[in-house]
């Protein structure tokens, strides 16, 4: 392998472009995860086109309790309100929760992952203690103590569950670092003197993404998951219609209107069952390792 | 072919050296694992008193202020707390006071309930573990043994049914699948219940007591069980797998050992992952029990904490957090000494 | 040769794969005979262990199935019996040997768990019995301190030791045939030597026959009486030990051996064969190892060579030789 000189950032570009170009190809999607992948595309243009077509999710109808039929896919809710355009509603604050959380995870998750995982010794053993920490702390009682202090803003919302998620991330981050540290490429870069920052961001952090995209996935699910928790307890924020807080509001309403129930938490499910199914069909893709069978 | 002979040249006292040299030095280190184990969950414990120490002391407005909420405490119940919180000493004074009221068992006073929170949790505690145990067991069993028979038929259609399954069992949110249970079980064919765990318009007791609360029982333990089951059934379906697919298992065939002993032997390792991950599940699995109690109205300690936030009880609400973080925290120790139990390779490190 | 125990004829397994049919056994003929001690030598991936899974009934399906031959055991088709009766002959009549002892033997389960589950489904022996015998057994492998050892998992062992415990798994039942494969591989030199000693001793002891599949031909000379050379999923050479060490007559032998130092000599160069054993998708329509073989003639391109037989126990499958 030639270590002389750094490529230059084009021709990182241009591989890293190669390489999503290739990515279809190298899912080797089956049926079943494709479906899973196809329910998540269609989910997420739903989610983000369908609500620009209502104006005023919260206006009341004349007509409360109207079971699904022409003029309301879905029905309508206790306040005469279009259940389908509150869901459409729903899925769009459900999934910015859910991939913002997981976002604001990973990031945390892969900074300190990769301090801990690179620089070893003290900061590694805080770090990882902190983090197992947060994995004995029940999430779910903690979020809905921390917003039933702090108050429901869906911001603030995205940010504990974001911080509550990060140890997973940063376990993995460490354990890839660990590994990937002692293997040639990463030395080779060492010896002929690249910068700390771009062996982390140039040499490793590129060969960790396969196991990391993976857990990614995992957040956003667990993401969702959640929020609709915590909605559903009445923590979610009124404003901004959400799966969870339909479900919430569907409650006491259950042997009047079925179909306030029935479609958010469909929407959940399908939702998260395919991000679960898409994410094992990752990790058997890139992590041929731990594929079941020899 | 030879006979054997069991007369052999077994020499007398051999089996007294047997058990005296085979127990003692793994008691000894099975004593010092626990131990060690012990050890290092402390510093789990007093991490979780400091996020709490922390949370109060961050809140908008003042600890006093927090606790108290929108109740409106006696000038001597006021007095008490200042005198406890010790809001004019320094912080690292008052965080060990903290600690130390909270080794002490003293949780804090729930000011709208006017009662003590420990003992408020304590009396939900039966509900809660009675509903918890019996679909943690049940499903566990149902969930691990299915996935023994199906790891043995991969792609067969009961492998992709129950995969299928597994995958629903653990996307769905469990207040939604709670929801659906309970329109369809309870109010469309009213074969259960819908509230509570036991009959308020009758006072039973004995066996009659007993039926009725297990016919209140039957759905919320269902809708947590599913959970369960398809955590470990997906676990336990790819421990299998792998076990089945290991060089021991080629020399237990080749010993003509009966198809029997051949799953035991994979069991017995497949196992070991599914213990493992049952640990990482339980604080997702609390969370579910939560909220399965919440629609069903089943008066454990996850409707206490409904009632408490809305309530705004915040020493409830933080008694609670520190009591179920102290229960992960045993769950995870015990997890863990079991573990040690199936596993000789960690026991003897 | 003694009266025969095992006689494998014509035995053929394939292992059906996405990428074709593997022929990983073609035709292969094995005798062993009472109270011999019989080698199959071959590099890795010739189908020495695959010959050893089918005779066993071991062959995992899908994606391996054995389609045809005879392995005739005393006198009975193994193939023709039930699961059930196969079941009662492995481990009873039949032992086996594998080569890592470290994943061959369960980690989680005790050392006496593991031997006396054999004398409770084979010798329906009580508990007491099956102390006993264990410990014996653990004895006749020279394992010091057995009584010891018995209570401990595989991990707190050595790696000779815990050969020395599938050894004695293998012989736990007096069985009439044991077939070890490639017993010594995963030990240090030194063990080797004992292990092999002890295997040679206790066979003896037990009257019984080995088959030992090894890619070592140090140990075949060390242990075998016979011995059968696989190559590309063929036998192509069968002889007395020492006959094949005199007289090699396939051109795979000769390099086989040619590529082993010998204390007698002083050679400065090291030779190796060249190549690798063809891939066994696409097996050749001539003779497997025609890439390979420095007297290759252009009969061997075209078609594989037949059995040409010298006596009762030797015999050659190449074209270039002639008795």
């Amino acid at each position: 392998m030639s270590m002389q000189d750094t490529p230059p950032l084009k021709s990182r570009f241009a591989v890293l472009y190669g390489n999503l170009l290739r990515y279809p190809a190298r899912l080797r999607l089956d049926p079943v995860s494709g479906a899973a992948l196809f329910t998540l595309v269609a989910m997420l243009l739903f989610a983000f086109i369908t609500p620009l077509f209502f104006e005023n999710v919260n206006a009341m109808g004349h007509e409360s309790f109207a079971p699904p039929g022409p003029q309301h896919p879905m029905g309508t809710d206790d306040l005469g309100r279009d259940v389908f355009a509150r869901f459409a509603y729903g899925a769009r604050s459900s999934l910015s929760v859910g991939i913002l959380a997981a976002f604001t995870s990973s990031i945390i998750g892969i900074s300190l992952g990769a301090v801990a995982g690179f620089s070893q010794g003290v900061v590694d053993i805080v770090l990882m203690r902190i983090s197992e920490l947060f994995q004995v702390i029940p999430r779910f009682f903690l979020a809905l103590l921390v917003i039933a202090i702090f108050g429901s803003h869906l911001i603030f919302i995205i940010l504990t569950i974001g911080l509550l998620g990060w140890p997973e991330v940063a376990r993995i981050t460490r354990a890839e670092f660990l590994t990937l540290r002692e293997r040639e490429y990463v030395m080779a870069a060492h010896a002929v003197g690249q910068s700390t920052r771009s062996i982390i961001f140039g040499e490793i952090l590129p060969n960790a993404m396969p196991p990391l995209i993976v857990a990614m996935t995992m957040q956003v699910s667990s993401a969702i998951l959640l929020e609709a928790g915590l909605s559903f307890l009445g923590l979610g924020d009124p404003s901004n219609p959400s799966w969870g807080l339909m479900l919430n509001e569907a409650q006491q309403f259950l042997t009047r209107a079925w179909w306030m129930a029935v479609f958010p938490g469909l929407g959940i499910l399908l939702t998260v069952a395919a991000l679960n199914i898409f994410g094992d069909h990752l990790t058997d893709v890139l992590n041929p390792r731990l594929r079941g069978g020899r | 072919m030879k006979g054997y002979r069991v007369t052999s040249k077994v020499l007398p006292g051999t089996r007294a050296v047997v058990e005296k040299s085979a127990a003692n030095p793994a008691r000894l280190s099975s004593i010092r694992y626990v131990a060690l184990k012990v050890l290092s969950a402390l510093p789990m414990l007093l991490g979780v008193i400091v996020v709490n120490f922390v949370l109060i002391h961050l809140a908008p407005g003042d600890p006093v202020s927090v606790l108290v909420g929108e109740t409106e405490p006696t000038p001597e119940q006021l007095a008490e707390l200042y005198q406890k919180l010790g809001l004019d000493k320094s912080v690292g004074r008052q965080f060990l006071e903290y600690v130390g009221s909270i080794l002490r068992g003293d949780l804090g006073y729930s000011y709208v309930l006017q009662n003590d929170v420990l003992g408020l949790i304590l009396n939900r505690v039966p509900a809660t573990l009675s509903l918890m145990l019996t679909s943690l067991i049940v499903f566990t069993v149902v969930g691990v043994l299915l996935a023994i028979i199906v790891a043995r038929h991969p792609k067969s259609l009961i492998d992709r049914g129950g995969s299928a399954l597994a995958v629903i069992g653990y996307s769905v949110p469990a207040f939604w699948l709670a929801q659906i249970i309970l329109l369809v079980f309870a109010l469309q064919l009213r074969w259960f219940p819908t509230n509570g765990m036991t009959n308020s318009r009758y006072t039973y007791e004995g066996w009659a007591y007993f039926t009725d609360v297990l016919h209140h029982l039957i759905l919320p333990a269902s809708v947590l069980g599913m959970r369960y089951l398809a955590i470990n059934f997906r676990y336990a379906r790819a421990a299998m797998r792998d076990a089945l697919s290991q060089d021991y298992i080629v020399a237990a065939r080749a010993k003509g050992l009966p198809e029997k002993r051949i799953v035991f032997h994979a069991f017995r390792n497949g196992i070991l992952p599914v213990i493992t991950v049952f640990g990482l599940n339980v604080t997702d699995i609390l969370a579910g029990s939560i909220l399965t109690e919440i629609v069903f109205g089943w008066p454990g300690i996850g409707r206490l904490m409904y009632d408490a936030m809305y309530a705004r009880d915040y020493p409830l609400l933080m008694g609670i957090f520190i009591f179920v973080s102290i229960g992960i925290i045993i769950t995870n120790l015990l997890i863990d000494i079991v573990y040690s139990l199936f596993d000789p390779r960690v026991r003897l490190k | 040769m003694a009266e025969a125990l095992l006689v494998v004829e014509g035995l053929n397994t394939v292992l059906n794969t996405s990428e074709g049919t593997v022929r990983a056994v073609t035709d292969v003929s094995v005798e062993i005979g009472k109270g011999e001690i019989v080698g199959i030598v071959g590099e890795s991936g010739c189908g020495k262990s695959m010959t050893v899974m089918s005779i066993m009934g071991l062959v995992p399906s899908p994606p391996g199935e054995v389609t045809g031959g005879r392995v005739m055991f005393d006198g009975t088709d193994l193939r023709t019996l039930s699961g059930a009766e196969m079941q009662k002959t492995r481990g009873r009549r039949i032992g086996m040997i594998f080569q890592d002892p470290m994943t061959f033997l369960n980690p989680v389960l005790t050392i006496e768990s593991q031997i006396s589950e054999m004398l409770r489904h084979h010798l329906n022996l009580t508990k007491a019995e099956r102390r006993e015998r264990v410990i014996d057994l653990l004895r006749r492998v020279r394992i010091p301190d057995p009584a010891r050892v018995v209570a401990s998992y595989p991990h707190q062992l050595s790696g000779g030791m815990r050969q020395r415990i599938l050894i004695a798994t293998a012989i736990s039942c007096d069985p009439e045939l044991i077939i070890a494969d490639e017993p010594t591989t995963a030990l240090d030199v030194t063990v080797q030597a004992q292990i092999l000693e002890l295997l040679k001793e206790i066979i003896h002891d037990m009257g019984s026959s080995l088959l030992l599949i090894t890619h070592d031909l140090g140990v075949v000379a060390e242990t075998c009486d016979r011995v059968y050379v696989m190559y590309a999923g063929k036998v192509v050479e069968e002889a007395p030990v020492d006959e094949l060490f005199r007289t090699p007559k396939h051109p795979y032998t000769q390099g086989l051996l040619a590529s082993i130092l010998r204390a007698d000599e002083r050679r400065d160069e090291l030779y190796a064969l060249d190549g690798t054993v063809p891939n066994l998708v696409d097996v050749p329509v001539g003779c497997a190892f025609v890439d390979r073989c420095a007297k290759a003639t252009a009969i061997c391109e075209t078609a594989g060579p037949g059995w040409t037989r010298n006596s009762d126990v030797s015999g050659v499958a190449c074209w270039n030789y002639e008795t």
